[in-house]
């Protein structure tokens, strides 16, 4: 009965994150600022189950980087991949009409709320591009150049 | 009155139609400014941060010293380097090299050693310096740093302010911020003394003052006359290579070969009449910039900002972030006029800037001076959200007194060199000059987008400044600088740009699209 309780729980939320994610408007926005995590935390993972929208390497959409929008059971989600590169290198592909499990965690970054993906499983294929602390596998710092004399 | 205009017109067309010779494009070439292969005489200690992919990815770091003969030659003896890569110390000895320096202060620059030769672009802000990017052949690799006239080879005693950055050297892979001053007790070698603190940021974990006096520095004998020294601060082991009797610069050496890392920055020594109080601040300005990564995913992250300190309060406060495709003013509009500077008064030359945007947003920067007029700054900011407070970013820079005011272009320098690093669809790096007031194209950038064939050489460039309102950011009015780089490939990098003084603007990225976060400074030349 708690596995139950629980399942629908995490279900609930994740339907209502993932509507908050997907979604523009105000008030969307404003419920998904409570509902993202400021850090990553893989015991609240999930899993989305869908199929390839379309995928982009450099997204126009903040976070920067590669995002994949999938078609699931709550509607269309934006997800945030992180490094292109770490996928050309993995020959990792990803394209309209695959069938995909990702794995991750809503989380706020800036101004945005994304599905951060940690684990991207492409039918026999599979890619870590997060580490266990959500950070992007990688995706380097900005080195601030300090003046010359 | 219609025929003069007439005739102007004609004329105007001749004109066009003579300068535009057929279907190619003339292209004026960029101003010359006066240097050569003299400008570069001497010892230079260089430092250059990057990422490199060779059977995996890893952040690197180089560090040394080369000789320039002055006359396109790199000495085949004296000069070394450091290298951290793959989480391993190596050291080599350059045994030579070349360099061409053209009149508008580019050039490159080829350091050989017993594994190879490494290619950079390179740009002199005056014969005592300038900056460089990696751009080897043949290999996924980028790096960009300086390059300083080195005038002494034994470490002063002296207070030094140090901002070292990276990943730390502990196999987790956690990015990390070090700001601090050290004390040497001795010249050449010793141990700090007390009065030498840190404030560490890893991974959003902040340490808080923390006490590293002990430690220890040697100058490394067995490369006598190159500056090159180890030391360990705070339990951390560093090579370190001295540049002048004020500045040093630093990488760590520790073994991290789980999750390579590195860290390099630079020391610089206390002037006489470093503030150490808060009534030494009256209507005082500073501007910074600031590079690093966001806590929540490792995502790129930049910061620059302005104010005013007098007393112990803040005004005039303005900030923008960058944080991975995410561009926001703080205030939105006009500027914040409400915040706390504070100085601990024990002549390390700590202090910190406290303000609040929000119940939610609580910005906190750690800074340590070396003089009135520059130190250096860490970020640890946080936000609360559902009663839980976390730090944002890990990120510092440099702080600079905002001096000269008011700026306008005309009080621009003629020629400025410049370096930008940021984060693309990985690390990118750019050096190059430009002439603000000269006709477009006013400059050339070579850069390193990391990728093979991702090498670009003599890109025309068009630098714009755009100074608003009297150039501070007092008002919330920004300043601007567009870089518009022609060739191919062909691309626009719109910065905010924060006037330190004529002579120094540090520029911040603001591209809304999420496709690059960056940051970088532009210094003015004197041949």
């Amino acid at each position: 009965m708690k596995l139950k309780i629980r399942l629908f729980l995490g279900s609930a939320v994740l339907a209502s994150a993932l509507l908050s994610v997907s979604f523009a408007g105000a008030q969307q926005q404003q419920a998904a600022v409570a509902q993202a995590n400021a850090t990553y935390d893989a015991s609240r993972e999930t899993t989305l189950v869908g199929k390839v929208l379309s995928y982009t390497a450099e997204s126009s959409v903040p976070p920067m980087g590669a995002h994949v929008i999938i078609q699931t059971a709550y509607g269309p989600v934006d997800v945030h991949i992180g490094s292109a590169k770490l996928l050309e290198q993995n020959h990792f592909t990803l394209a309209a009409g695959d069938s995909v499990r990702i794995t991750g965690e809503v989380i706020s970054i800036g101004q945005s709320n994304t599905f951060a993906a940690r684990i991207i499983e492409n039918g026999t294929q599979s890619v870590t591009v997060r580490n266990s602390k959500g950070q992007i596998l990688q995706m380097p710092a900005v080195h601030a150049p300090r003046g010359a004399r | 009155m219609n025929r003069l205009l007439f005739v102007l017109t004609i004329i105007a067309v001749a004109w066009t139609c003579s300068c535009s010779g057929g279907s190619s494009t003339v292209v004026p070439p960029p101003p010359a400014t006066g240097f050569n292969n003299g400008s570069l005489k001497g010892a230079y200690v260089f430092s250059m941060t990057g990422t490199t992919i060779d059977n995996g990815t890893s952040s690197f770091s180089r560090v040394g010293v080369f000789i320039a003969d002055g006359g396109g030659g790199i000495a085949a003896t004296g000069g070394v380097e450091d290298i951290q890569i793959f989480g391993g110390h190596n050291i080599f000895n350059l045994t030579g090299g070349s360099y061409v320096v053209n009149s508008d202060g580019r050039g490159t620059l080829s350091l050989t050693d017993s594994i190879g030769t490494v290619q950079y672009s390179i740009a002199l802000v005056s014969s005592t310096g300038g900056y460089l990017v990696d751009m080897i052949s043949g290999d996924t690799e980028t790096a960009s740093g300086s390059f300083s006239l080195q005038t002494s080879t034994t470490m002063a005693t002296g207070t030094y302010a140090f901002d070292f950055s990276g990943i730390v050297p502990d196999n987790t892979g956690n990015p990390i911020s070090i700001v601090g001053d050290i004390i040497p007790n001795a010249a050449g070698a010793g141990s700090f003394s007390g009065g030498s603190f840190w404030d560490v940021n890893d991974a959003g974990a902040l340490s808080g003052k923390t006490s590293i006096s002990g430690g220890a520095y040697a100058t490394d004998n067995a490369n006598p006359g190159t500056g090159r020294g180890l030391a360990n601060i705070g339990g951390l082991d560093f090579v370190y290579y001295v540049i002048d009797s004020r500045h040093v610069e630093f990488m760590g050496i520790d073994t991290d070969t789980a999750a390579p890392g590195t860290i390099l920055g630079e020391a610089t020594a206390q002037l006489a009449g470093t503030p150490n109080d808060v009534s030494s601040f009256s209507n005082s300005s500073f501007v910074f910039v600031m590079g690093g990564s966001n806590v929540t995913d490792g995502g790129p992250h930049t910061r620059a900002a302005r104010l005013t300190a007098t007393g112990g309060a803040l005004s005039a406060i303005l900030l923008d972030d960058n944080n991975e495709g995410s561009v926001t003013s703080v205030p939105p509009s006009g500027v914040l006029n409400a915040g706390t500077v504070t100085l601990d008064g024990d002549g390390s030359g700590r202090g910190t800037f406290t303000f609040t945007q929000n119940a939610s947003n609580t910005f906190t920067f750690i800074f340590y001076l070396s003089s009135a007029t520059e130190g250096v700054i860490q970020d640890v900011s946080s936000v609360t959200n559902g009663g839980l407070t976390t730090t944002i970013e890990v990120a510092d820079g440099t702080l600079l007194a905002q001096t000269g005011a008011p700026f306008s272009s005309s009080s621009l320098a003629t020629n400025y060199a410049f370096n930008w690093s940021g984060v693309s669809t990985s690390q990118e790096d750019f050096v190059g000059q430009f002439a603000p007031a000269h006709v477009s194209p006013n400059g050339q950038v070579d850069f390193n987008e990391f990728g093979q064939g991702l090498l670009f050489f003599n890109n025309p460039l068009n630098g714009v400044i755009t100074v608003g309102g009297d150039g501070t950011g007092s008002t919330g009015q920004h300043s601007t600088f567009v870089a518009g780089i022609s060739g191919t490939p062909s691309t626009t990098i719109n910065y905010f740009a924060y006037i330190a003084n004529s002579n120094t603007i540090l520029v911040m990225g603001t591209q809304n699209s999420g496709k690059r976060i960056i940051a970088g400074v532009l210094t003015a030349q004197t041949p």
